[in-house]
């Protein structure tokens, strides 16, 4: 028996300045304004949603005076537990949701605690503390697919395929809110370019760069020479394979220019930077409004990045995203109406 | 005597515990990270207030069952590295039954979809005890693979037949009647956790009572000799492969109906793997599997906390998590080592 009084008498001092430690660190107060964000599983470093989601609040801490904690969940099943830590503080002025699959998490929280105010970005939660900010996904498919459909017909330039004008698009997964990008961009290519044939696929996972780049090979193979890759990190395998043949890729959500200098021809822009800063503004300045906000072009939350575009491209890609700003260009949303779409544009 | 064995093991323990959090605090305070701000969160994450002791135990529960599953294999000299993928079959399996089975009275579906999962659990867990038994497949190397196998059959047959219509490949969510009861109301915690402590209990009972349990035992210890004593060690290698897979399978259909209250691709973060160190921690008694898994359900609960509010990388909770399974398994380990060469120079003095 002995033999356990030394260890015991050790543990209960470390036990003790365990405890001493906790007690002191309590009730420490915060005068800034305090917001809380839970990424996306894709985690950050996703070089695209996570990480435009952190730009925006970097800048709103640098530009509103804001604190913000953050935590990257590992799987789908930790949302609910993080999101009613950060709400059972009670001291967050709001709570950010990024992504489409944390709705039903948000759901049940929102509901538990109906004095907090939260914020989702890409998907609607039906909840009177909630806003939610979604997107007319189908009007950035359209920017970048007008920009893609000009651009098969450079055979000048060594990245084109000369004999065909083939375009593609690969998806994350298929569901609307990716099917209605699909559908903007093939009504954007064709909207500009009548012979232009649009390829599309789905990878069926967010973070599968290796399937995706297989998929994208298999669309170089039949001649794609401007390929979009709507995938979340998926994407990052499709940029890869257009970099190594020597193709126009385009990026998605983020400028993503930087992982193929010569090869990304442009970006499908989601400005979360913007959209997360909108939501965390509105807050402050007291005009939170609980319910869908919808955000395109019009509210600087979708675009496209300049990147390799000729300046000749961009100028008519500029006019067009002019109008659908404007509203005068309505961009179908599935894919099935594109057809009659361009039928009922004189196309 | 073997109560004072106990406690004395257990002082260990903690102070095991101890030692190991100080060097994660030296690791964290090397990171650049504050650490009497990271460890108050551990603390009060994982037992400050009514919903932190329910994270504990909400993350405690796959883990007492992963554990368990595991160390009842050590028992038999069998290393079950397959706890994850038996428990995803489980999980779906449970789903699956407790969604078919809407029209019978909630207890008797609750119990039938608990079964079934333990037997999905345990017909994965037949495959290795089998190879092992009639062709020497080590069962290390077959279940690593069924891992896989499980993991992409089960999202193949959620994405395939049972899905959920929407964004997110789930199935649909259980109904009211087809979950574990919540023992704390607001909380996840459920019936899971009771039915764990029961299931420690009976293998427990199954070791030290029975014949099945005796003969387990002393093919753990040398299957040589238990061959030579008229037991039949195939038999029982496939027994206790399917018992471990069974327990492993119950992980996962308490996860899904207790917790989650449907099936999620990917839903666990590595239970069958941390049950590894959870029986690693436990040793050779399976009561000790509760208290291991408490500390690391504990260590998961905390490390929210830590990445929540003090910033710190989830990487750095499990470095610390990996300390801890260091610290407390090292006399484990050496006594291990300590032994054989114990055995050795007996061996030699009686030559």
């Amino acid at each position: 028996m002995t033999r356990i009084r030394k260890p015991l008498a050790l543990l209960s001092v470390a036990l003790v300045a365990v405890i001493v430690m906790g007690v002191a660190s309590l009730g420490v107060a915060a005068a800034k304004p305090r917001i809380a964000i839970v990424f996306a599983t894709g985690g950050l470093g996703d070089k695209s949603f996570n990480d435009s989601a952190y730009e925006g609040m970097k800048r709103a801490e640098k530009e509103l005076g804001i604190e913000f904690d953050k935590v990257e969940p590992q799987a789908v099943a930790e949302y609910e537990n993080l999101l009613m830590r950060f709400a059972q503080t009670r001291k967050y002025d709001l709570i950010i949701s990024i992504g489409f699959d944390q709705a039903d998490a948000l759901q049940v929280v929102s509901e538990r605690f109906p004095d907090q105010k939260f914020a989702i970005v890409d998907t609607a939660v039906d909840a009177p503390n909630v806003a939610s900010y979604v997107y007319k996904e189908a009007e950035r498919g359209f920017v970048v697919g007008a920009i893609a459909g000009l651009m098969t017909t450079r055979t000048g330039d060594p990245r084109i395929v000369s004999d065909k004008q083939i375009v593609g698009v690969i998806g994350g997964m298929d569901i609307p809110l990716i099917r209605a990008n699909v559908a903007g961009y093939i009504a954007g290519a064709k909207y500009v370019n009548p012979n232009v044939e649009v390829k599309y696929a789905y990878v069926g996972h967010w973070a599968d760069p290796a399937k995706c780049k297989e998929m994208a090979n298999a669309m170089l193979d039949e001649g794609v020479d401007v390929l979009w890759l709507a995938a979340g990190r998926s994407g990052l395998g499709g940029i890869k394979a257009a970099e190594e043949r020597n193709r126009y890729a385009i990026g998605a959500d983020s400028d993503q220019g930087y992982l193929a200098p010569n090869n990304i021809l442009t970006n499908g822009m989601k400005l979360v930077d913007n959209t997360v800063y909108m939501a965390v503004e509105a807050v402050l300045k007291d005009e939170f409004k609980p319910g869908i906000n919808m955000l395109g072009i019009n509210e600087g939350a979708l675009g496209y990045s300049k990147n390799l575009v000729p300046d000749d491209i961009s100028a008519e890609v500029d006019k067009l995203a002019a109008k659908v700003a404007s509203g005068e260009l309505k961009v179908p949303e599935d894919i099935d109406q594109v057809e009659p779409w361009l039928k009922a544009q004189g196309k | 005597m073997d109560l004072e064995r106990g406690v004395s093991k257990f002082a260990y323990s903690v102070v095991a515990v101890v030692l190991a959090l100080l060097v994660g605090a030296v690791l964290i305070w090397a990171s650049g990270y504050d650490v009497k701000e990271a460890y108050s969160n551990l603390f009060t994450g994982a037992f400050g207030g009514v919903y932190s002791l329910a994270t504990t135990i909400v993350m405690s529960t796959p883990l007492l069952f992963t554990g368990l599953s595991v160390a009842f294999a050590f028992q038999c000299g069998l290393f079950n590295v397959g706890a994850e993928g038996q428990l995803y079959v489980g999980a779906l399996t449970s789903a699956v039954v407790a969604l078919a089975l809407g029209w019978l009275p909630p207890v008797l579906r609750v119990g039938i979809a608990l079964l079934a999962g333990a037997g999905a659990g345990a017909l994965l867990g037949f495959v290795p005890g089998y190879l092992k038994a009639k062709l020497g497949a080590h069962e290390v190397i077959t279940t690593i693979m069924l891992n896989y196998v499980a993991t992409f059959l089960t999202t193949f047959l959620v994405k395939t037949y049972f899905k959920d219509p929407g964004p997110v490949d789930q199935t649909v969510l259980l109904p009211m009647g087809s979950r574990l009861p919540e023992l704390i109301r607001g909380t996840r915690v459920s019936l899971g956790i009771v039915l764990g402590i029961v299931a420690v209990a009976l293998l427990n009972h199954v070791m030290r009572r029975s014949v099945l349990g005796y003969e387990i035992q002393v093919v753990g210890q040398n299957p040589h000799a238990a061959e030579y004593g008229g037991v039949n060690v195939s038999a029982r290698t496939v027994q206790a492969m399917m018992i471990s897979g069974a327990v492993a399978g119950l992980a996962g259909s308490v996860e899904v109906m207790g917790t989650l209250y449907r099936f999620i691709p990917y839903f666990s973060p590595g239970y069958g793997f941390t049950g590894i160190a959870v029986a690693v921690i436990a040793g050779q008694n399976l009561w000790a599997v509760i208290p291991a898994a408490i500390l690391f359900g504990a260590l998961q609960s905390g490390g929210q906390t830590m990445q929540l509010f003090a910033g710190i990388p989830m990487e750095l909770m499990t470095m610390v998590q990996g300390l801890v399974i260091l610290f407390v398994a090292a006399p484990t380990l050496g006594r291990l080592l300590f032994g054989l060469k114990m055995r050795v120079r007996e061996g030699g003095g009686r030559k």
